[in-house]
This record gives C-alpha cells, structure tokens and sequence, in this order.
C-alpha cells in the first residue's frame, strides 16, 4: 500500500465555474449580488422593493433559485425587469454551474447589477460560490437572534447582513445587538442594515451602499 | 444535503486517482474539514457510499481529520483557537478567521499489485 498526494480542495469544480462568472460579470462590470436566507425570510419583497426604487436608474436583471415553481419569477417580473428561473429540482442550494447555464439568456454587457436569488436555506448556499461579488445576508426578527450562532457560515461569509421584518420587533423578544455582535464575530467587516421592505423603514441606508457597489464596479469591473 | 453534492466531488476526485495509477483499488482517503464549515461527517460518508456504487471509488474508506478554528486578533495581534469569537489574548469581540474552513481531499491510500 502507498500514499498519493492529491491537495484538491472539494470545491475546486464549483470553483472554476464560478471564477469564469466572476470574469464575465468582471468584463461587463456588472455588479452581482447573491441574496440568502431561510425560506420566509422576505427575500423576495425585498427584492421587489429594491427594483422599485433603481429600476429607473439602473439596468438590472434577476436570477430566482427555487426547489421548485416559477411564483417569485413571476412576482419579480411583473417589475419590469429581466428575470429567469432556477428550479433546482430538489437540490437545495443554487451552485456555479447551474448560474453558469442561465448566462446566455442576460445580455449582461447591459446589466449594471444582477441579483441572484438563491434557495431558502441557511445551511447549504455559504459554501458555494457563484462568481458574485458579494454574498447579502437576510435575517427577519421573527426568526429569532439566535440564527447568526446557529448557522455562522452563512454570516461569516456575507459582505453585508439585513435585517428584516424590523416592524414586528414589538411583538418578538429580538435582540439587535445580540444578532449584530454574533453576526460579527467572525466577519469584522460586515455591514448592517436593519429595515423593513414591507413599510419601507431603513431601505434608504441598504439602497445606498448598493449604488455606492454599482458605482465601484462600474468604475473597477472585478 | 450538500453532502451529496461534495460527496459526487469525492467520487470524481478518486475516480482520477484510480485511473491515473492504472486502475488500482483504493483503500482510504483522508478529507480534511474544518470546523467553520458545516459538513456532517456521517452524512456525507452515507452519500459517498450511494454516489461510489459501481465506481472506481466504491469501497473507499473515507477517514477525517478535523481542522479546529483559528482566528487572529485585530487589536493584539493574538492568534489560536478562540471561543465564541472572543479575542484569547485582550477579550475582544471579533476576530478574523485564519483556519477552519478547509473542505479538502489530502491523500488516498491505494492498494499495491
């Protein structure tokens, strides 16, 4: 019996996909953002809202990732914005490849931003990279403020965490500070925003820093 | 279940080595995962054994090796493994990851003719 070297980091297929995204979003200077939570979370009112308040000013294009149904590509679409489905078929996280595929359907050399919706799960989509700049986080109070050290992946590895649902606050024992401080502990740099897409309180803060990343992508592609 | 997904990876990566050392059989491989990442062990080494049935890589004992969270301090300077992601040496919160997230295929034990 001997030993073989082998070093390969299991990722390393998903990987390539996704640094070929990454060049083609780079080439376009597309800004891509991939948005995660737990199903319910309200990812897709929030999206909603967000293409609301940009679609006059910037060219935007969504990916919706579910197990199954087209339902958010529907809802996205009455929005007036470019948006194609992913239905998983079971898998519960959206991976390289399958973005990879819906590519050719995006004429991205016009696309300043494209959100990438991915499946309702705090587990499995922090480990797969799809080439986006940035992974968003979506966290709703009535969750609880426990999920930041329940599922950390998920949390260490997102540029920015949003916290959502902020209008039911009153009526849940939701620690902010709690959630913020947890959420940090590994991911120093990460950005909070706390709002509500339902009543629009605090969307001006998170539509902010996304145009502040549109306008530095625009001007650096990568 | 991304386990199933990793461990289809598994398959492919040991089918390689198989076939690139004339068909041998293997005996164990060693994966490597760290803590940060949220893998579990026994369902991933389920969903090997249904995605190696009938491949070069069926039969192969997966072994583990845990890699434990290492993080370094900001203010300090300190560097180890911390709790809760407070700083070991002046109690800070908030750390930068330096280890524990590693996913990887080390080595394969293969079997001489």
């Amino acid at each position: 019996m001997h030993e073989i070297d082998v070093e390969t980091d299991l990722l390393a297929n998903n990987n390539a996909v996704a640094q070929h995204n990454r060049d083609h979003f780079a080439a376009s200077h597309t800004y891509v953002i991939n948005m995660m939570s737990s199903p319910g979370a309200g990812k897709t009112t929030l999206l909603e809202r967000t293409i609301d308040a940009l679609v006059g000013k910037y060219k935007l294009g969504v990916i919706e990732g579910d197990v199954q149904t087209d339902l958010d590509a529907r809802r996205i679409g009455k929005h007036h914005v470019p948006v194609v489905q992913i239905n998983t078929g079971g898998a519960c996280h959206l991976d390289a490849r399958l973005v990879h595929r819906e590519l050719d359907r995006f004429d991205t050399s016009q696309l300043d931003l494209l959100i990438i919706e991915n499946v309702g799960n705090l587990v499995c989509p922090a480990e797969f990279d799809l080439g986006e700049h940035d992974k968003i986080m979506l966290l709703s109070v009535a969750e609880g403020d426990d999920k930041p050290r329940k599922y950390p992946v998920m949390f260490h590895s997102s540029r920015a965490l949003i916290i959502n649902k902020i209008d039911l606050l009153e009526h849940t024992n939701f620690d902010m500070d709690k959630a913020e401080r947890d959420a940090r502990a590994y991911n120093l740099d990460l950005s909070v925003f706390r709002l509500s897409a339902r009543t629009g309180a605090g969307m001006d803060g998170w539509l902010a820093w996304l145009e502040s990343r549109i306008a530095l992508t625009k001007a650096h592609g990568g | 279940m991304h386990e199933l997904a990793l461990a289809s990876e598994i398959v492919r990566l040991l089918t390689d080595v198989a076939r690139g050392n004339g068909n041998c059989r293997l005996q164990s491989a060693l994966i490597e995962l760290g803590e940060l990442t949220q893998i579990e062990p026994e369902t991933l080494r389920f969903g090997f054994e249904v995605a190696s049935k009938d491949t070069p890589a069926q039969g192969c004992q997966l072994v583990y090796k845990r890699v434990p969270i290492t993080a370094r301090c900001r203010q300090c300077g300190w560097q180890g493994e911390p709790t809760d992601g407070i700083c070991g040496g002046c109690q800070a919160p908030g750390l930068d990851v330096v280890g524990g997230r590693e996913m990887r295929l080390v080595s394969v034990d293969i079997e001489d003719d």
